[in-house]
This record gives structure tokens, sequence and C-alpha cells, in this order.
């Protein structure tokens, strides 16, 4: 109870309350903290943070489990009578105790730069809940290039900004369970994105969750990015029908021509059309036979013809009408035509180019899986295809380059499952980092289905709540300290908590997130007003995050 | 501190650096307590004041007592100046807890050498008491002593101890001191427990 004020706590000012010292640990493993008498446990959450004071240091830790601990095998036979006051104020603060283990996430040094974490406090050192100022002192203020996303757990008043140059350079991850607010955490996150012009985005938008107003759980309406950014965001509809019902004027219906279908747009719907080996090689081969119409041809052809087929390739007649029949469920989408007018691609790039983000809205097909794979794949392909020609016809040029672009995907292990990320668009996209300007922003409730090599190159993870063991794993996976998190992610609020972790943010940060209401909405129009750039995280940056040539998690 | 050395209750008979035993006249009887904290006079300035737990208290037979209890009819007269003129003395046993060091600080550890005899001793004032038990480091002398009955001392000193305080710090004085005595004593809950409950706050109203 010594009262000693080492010149770092003159230099911070002073804090309360005092939570306990550091009695073991390890840099890999954290640190056992045990708590002093007065801390009252039941108030103690995992994911809170929590500041230990070294001789010259302040470590940033996150609160990751607690544990009772005693000192006496004895006390846990023999409980003492717990009902005396007396007593249970004796044993509460002395023999029985409780100890929590905290992760070292950062370190501020005495010139209140950040450091990563390379050592750890010596034993006995104290530790005290973090305050507002520590906070701020790592995540700085809201200003041109940081979002703020929402507040740490227990410090509603303060802010969690994420860094979105950084954020948008690589992909992101949106991860959680189903009703978590996943859709709303992208929505924040894109609506940051767009105010601040830190890059222009193509949204896949499955469920209609992002154009036009959607419907939140208390039956409320809550805007749409169209409707908070009319000059930004331009509404593109696949299902003009559902899109009006909803009061969306669309700025584009989109229409794909079956002849413009290749088979290496199948490929990407291996798994959810049940598609073999042999059925797409029969589809390349009718492509080699028939040109481009091989897909109206093939579905229209008399039987003699498909006989012919037979013999005179090495396609085999279960293969081909297997094929037949998945190819007929296209049939069923509208939006595949014959002959296309405009063209879609072209028209999304202009769009892209003027720096307008481009909303598609699936209307009733978003309940198809195969309709979203198909034409996510089919556009993403194509205007990939035109990003890598225009950057390297730009030889280095900056300003003849395309903008930085982000594509959103839901259900993205659908698109990135171990089975066919090689082979798909996506999977390429994450692969190949941020080199052509296009980087992902996948929302899936199943991270663990996704491939090990491309969720190593999310570089931000923003996650809900996550139950499934795997997928905790493969959040967490090669992300700096964040073993310790498990216990955190696992026991988020099922609503409007998260952790993030990554490129994006100094360090991992569960939050409490942003509301998405009116005071969002009128945030979203007013500019930034004179807010300071100070911040330590910035100058720091470089040492923090290591080198800028990010080459994905180890 | 004109007076500080004034009105001893006793002299040192026999000592080592563990305690002494002193002698008082039964006339001290009444201001003795089991449990108290006693100190001896230093013989000069550069020896240390000695500080111990009163913990064994008996009074010894002489012959003229032995006849007195066979005698028929000893009047009152006889039985107090009997008392008064005796020649065996109220012996008192002392365990070191302590001394106040040449430099004024108190140490809470066994005593560089014993008080020699005849030295005088003491009863310590309540701000004594108190400066004495604002510190934890003698609990482990007193538990760990063989010659006297540990817990019982110590909850008894604890007791008194607690009563040298303000009310509104009564209970927070004892909740601190069974903490620390839960931490010594966690090998053994048995004499933890029997200590705690000799030192449970509503006792110390009933000892008043
Ligand atoms: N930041 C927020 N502000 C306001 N309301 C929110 C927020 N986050 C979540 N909600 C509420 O929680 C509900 C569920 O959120 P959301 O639709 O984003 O979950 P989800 O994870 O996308 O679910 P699903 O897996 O079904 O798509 C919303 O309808 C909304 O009412
Ligand atoms: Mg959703």
């Amino acid at each position: 109870m010594a009262k000693k004020t080492t010149e770092i706590d003159d230099f911070f000012g002073p804090r309360s309350p005092r939570l306990g010292v550091v009695t073991g640990g390890s840099l890999s493993r954290g640190l056992d903290v045990k708590l002093d008498p007065g801390t009252e446990l039941e108030e103690l959450a995992a994911g809170r943070y929590v500041v230990v004071h070294g001789h010259q240091r302040r470590f940033f830790s996150m609160v990751t489990d607690i544990t009772l601990a005693s000192t006496s095998a004895q006390i846990a036979i023999t409980p003492p009578d717990m009902s005396n006051p007396f007593l249970a104020d004796v044993y509460g603060g002395s023999m029985a105790f409780g100890v929590v283990h905290i992760a070292p996430m950062l370190v501020i040094n005495e010139n209140r730069q950040i450091e990563p974490v390379r050592t750890i406090p010596p034993h006995f050192q104290e530790v005290w809940t973090a305050t507002e100022q520590d906070i701020n002192d790592v995540f700085g203020d809201e200003d041109e290039s940081h979002f703020n996303i929402g507040a740490p757990l227990e410090l509603l008043n303060t802010q969690i900004n994420v860094d979105l140059k950084r954020l948008t350079e690589r992909s992101v991850g949106v991860f959680g369970k189903s009703g978590t607010g996943k859709s709303y955490l992208t929505r924040i996150l894109l609506a940051g994105v767009i105010a601040r012009g830190a890059a222009v985005n193509l949204i896949f938008d499955m469920h209609n969750d992002y154009g036009w107003e959607v419907y939140n759980e208390l039956g409320a309406r809550d805007k749409g990015l169209k409707q908070l950014f009319p000059d930004k965001v331009a509404i593109f509809t696949l299902d003009d029908e559902s899109s009006r019902r909803r009061g969306v004027r669309p700025d584009f219906v989109v229409t794909l021509a079956f002849n413009e279908i290749d088979p290496e747009d199948l490929s990407a719907l291996r798994q959810t059309m049940d598609l073999s080996d042999t059925m797409l090689d029969a589809a390349y081969t009718l492509r080699r036979l028939w040109g481009r119409d091989w897909i109206q041809q093939l579905l229209t052809a008399e039987p003699h013809i498909l006989e012919d087929l037979l013999n005179t390739t090495t396609i085999n007649g279960p293969s081909l009408t297997a094929l037949v029949r998945r190819l007929q469920r296209f049939e069923r989408f509208k939006f595949l035509v014959p002959q296309t007018q405009g063209d879609t691609v072209q028209e999304i790039l202009n769009y892209i180019e003027s720096g307008r983000s481009v909303v598609l809205e699936f209307g009733r097909y978003g309940n198809a899986l195969e309709a979203y794979i198909l034409v996510a794949n089919y556009l993403t392909r194509r205007l990939r295809e035109r990003y890598v020609k225009r950057i390297e016809e730009s030889l280095g040029d900056e300003a003849k380059q395309p903008p930085q672009l982000m594509i959103t995907i839901e259900e993205a292990h659908k698109f990135l499952d171990p089975q066919i990320a090689r082979q798909t668009i996506f999977g390429t996209i994450a692969r190949e980092l941020r080199k052509y300007k296009v980087t992902l922003l996948v929302v899936d409730q199943r991270p663990s289905a996704i491939d090990e090599e491309v969720m190593s190159q999310v570089g931000t993870r923003v996650t809900a709540l996550l139950d499934n063991e795997k997928d905790i794993t493969a959040v967490l996976m090669g992300v700096n300290g964040a073993q310790g998190l498990r216990e955190v992610l696992a026991r988020l609020d099922t609503r409007q908590q998260a952790i993030v972790l990554g490129h994006a943010v100094p360090m991992p940060v569960v939050i409490q997130t942003r509301p998405y209401d009116e005071a969002f909405y009128k945030a979203m129009g007013a500019p930034l007003q004179g807010k300071s750039l100070k911040r330590a995280a910035k100058a720091s940056g470089k040492t923090l995050y290591g080198d800028d040539e990010f080459e994905g998690y180890g | 501190m004109a007076n500080e050395w004034d009105d001893p209750i006793g002299y040192v008979l026999r000592s080592s650096t563990s305690g002494f035993s002193a002698g008082a006249g039964l006339t001290q009887i009444d201001s003795l307590a089991f449990g108290m904290i006693v100190k001896t006079q230093p013989s000069t300035d550069t020896r240390e004041v000695l500080y111990g737990l009163l913990y064994d208290i008996h009074i010894d037979d002489d012959p003229l007592v032995r006849q007195l209890v066979l005698a028929e009819a000893v009047t009152e007269e006889t039985i107090r100046d009997q008392r008064v003129h005796r020649i065996a003395p109220v012996e008192m046993s002392v365990l070191a807890t302590g001394y106040r060091d040449v430099d004024g600080q108190i140490r809470q550890a066994l005593p560089p050498r014993p008080p020699i005899s005849l030295a005088p001793v003491y009863l310590c004032t309540d701000a004594e008491s108190r400066e004495f038990t604002d510190y934890f480091d003698y609990f482990r002398l007193v538990l760990s002593a063989s010659q006297v009955p540990g817990e019982q001392l110590l909850a008894a000193n604890l007791v008194r101890a607690a009563l040298t305080r303000p009310e509104s710090e009564q209970y927070d004085f004892l909740v601190s001191a069974g903490r620390e005595a839960a931490r010594l004593l966690s090998g053994d809950m048995a004499r933890l427990d029997n200590l705690l409950r000799l030192i449970y706050p509503n006792r110390v109203r009933i000892t008043e």
C-alpha cells in the first residue's frame, strides 16, 4: 500500500482505481495479476483494458481471463463461513482472491510513443484500469483518415478510431454469428470509407442491406448509404421490381448476357451448384465448339444434336445431362438475357472512376446463392481485368490509375472456400494484396470455412460474437497477441459489440459498436471541425505495424 | 515526555533475546493483562527500548502464604498485609516482539541483546501501542514462538490494539490484521480459524 509516485505517473497524471499487482506470466502467455482485496471481481469483464505501470513504460493490456485462486488447498475443502461478514472480509482479501489474466497489447514509453510489446513489466508492478486519457493516447482523435467506429468497453465517452487508409489498402473481414450486427458494422465501415473518400466501393448487396433503407429489429427504418451520400453512391439492381417496391429509384438495371458467361464463371459455382470436374470439362469443350452462344445452344438443343456431341467428343452422357440440368436453373434468373443493352462492367467502372460507390442490389435473387456467386464473379473478374490493364498502362503514374476499390461480398466462404479459392477471382484478389488497388471486404459468419491463405491476407478483422471454436481460431490466427482474445471473443454481447484487430488499429480492441442512428447520419454529413492530428499512434505507426510491406499473417 | 520512565510496573528478573520475566509487587496485578504490550527502559542512551507481549502472569507461593492457607481465623488485615509485604513477587513473562532502535525506528524483530536484570519494565501508552501495532511484522514472532499459546496471545493483543484506535477504524484494523494472519497461517486453517474467531469484532465490545 506504499504510495510511490514514479515520474511516469507524474507525467501521466493520477488514476484510479488500482486493481492489483503483476505476480507472474510471460511474454508469450500474458501476465497474471493478483487482484487487491478491494477489487470487485464481478465488475471486471473480459475484454476490458488495463494498464500496467512498469518502471519506464505503460503496458496496455486486455483482460483475457479471470480466475479464482486461493493460497491453500484446505480452504477449498473446508470453505470458511462466509455468512460471517468479518470472516468474509478477511478471507476474501487474503487466502481467497481473484486473478486476472491479461495480454499486453502495446507499450507507451516515457516519450509517449507507442511501441510493440517486446518485454513485460517486472514482478509486482501495479495494474490499473485504463482511463479515457490512456485510450486517447493510443487511438487519437477522429480526423480525415481516422474514423470512429465505437467506444471501448466501460469507457463509453471515448472513441476507437480506425485508420481508413490502412483499412482499405488491405482486405477487411467482418465476422460474427447471425444477427450479431455484421451488416450494421459493415454499413458503418462503408459509410466511413465513403465519407472520407478512402476508397470507392462495389458492394454485392445480397439482402438489400446497404443501398436503401432497412428495417431494424425494432421495426423502424434505418437509412442506407445512398440516403446518406446521394452524390457518392449509386444503386444498381438485378431486380428492378424489388428495388422499386422498396422505394428505390435505381441508377442502373443490370442485365447479363448468357453469351457472356464463360466456363470460368461456372468454376466458382463448383460447390454451390455441385458441378463436377467432368461437367466443367464438358462446359469448356462446348464453349470451344459452339463459341459464345454455348449455353443457349445447349439449353435449346434437339436430342439428336446432343447425341452427336456424345459421339464426337469426350463428353459423357450423364455429365452432359447433369450440366444441362444445372444450367436450366439459370433460366429462372430474369437478369440473364440473350443480348444485353449496355455494358454493365463499363457502367460500373464509369461510376467508380468518378469516385462513386456502387451498391448492387440482388432483390429476390439474393436468396439464390448461385445467382449471387455467378454475378459477383462475373462482374469482379471483368472489372479486375480492366483494373489490371489500367494500372499496368499507367506505368506507376498515380494520376493515371483508377481509384482504390474495395469490393464487398457476403457469405464470403462460398467464394473463398479452400477448394475454390485458388481458382476464383476473389481468391486471387485476396492473395495479390494491393498491387492492383482492389481489395475485399468480406462479410461472413463462418470464417473457418474460408481458405487459410486468404484469411492470412485479411489485414483488418472486425468480429462480433462467434461461438464456434473453429471460427474463433480462424479469426485470431496469425494476429500477434490475439490468442488471449479467445475467451473475450466467445463472450461478447450478442449484439453491437465487436473486437477490432489487425492493420487498421494499433492494438486489438473490444468495442461497443457505434449506434447507427440519427446522430450517425448527422456526423456523416457534417465536416470534421478542426480536430487535432496529434496522435501517438500516428507518430510511431511504423514501429508498431512493422514494415509497411504487409506480407500476410504468418 | 519528562515522566516517560516514571512508575515502572516491575523489574526484569531473567532475560534472553527471545523474552524476559519481570517481577512486580502484587498490587500491580490489576494493571496487568494477557496480551498487553510492555517495554523495558534501556540502561543507557545507546541501548534499545525492548517491546514484548505479556503472556504469562503467575503468583508463586511463599512460606507465609503456605502457613496462612492452613491457619484458622486469618484476619482481613493479615491477608492485606501479606499481599503488600510478601517476599515473592508476581512474575510475568514477556515474549520479545521488537525494539526501538537508537535511531528511533521500531523494528519488529528479536532484539540484538536481552534487557539486563532489574531493568525497569513499563506498560506502553495507547499511543505507543498503536504505533507498534501499525505494522504486522511481529505476527510471525508470536505465531511461531513455541513457549506461548500463539493464537490466544495474538488475538488478545489485537483486540487491545483495536481499542486504542478510533471506533471507526477498529473494524478495518482487525480485517487487515486478520488478512495478514491468514497469509501466515494459510497452511493451517484450524489455527487461523481459531484466531479469527477470537478477534471477531463483536468480541471487542464484550471484553470492554
Ligand atoms: N450499430 C448498430 N446500431 C443500431 N442497431 C444495430 C447496430 N448493430 C446491430 N443493430 C441491431 O441488430 C440487428 C441485427 O444486426 P445485423 O442485421 O447487422 O446482423 P447480421 O449479423 O448482419 O445478421 P445476419 O447474419 O442475419 O445477416 C439490426 O437489425 C439492428 O436492429
Ligand atoms: Mg446481415
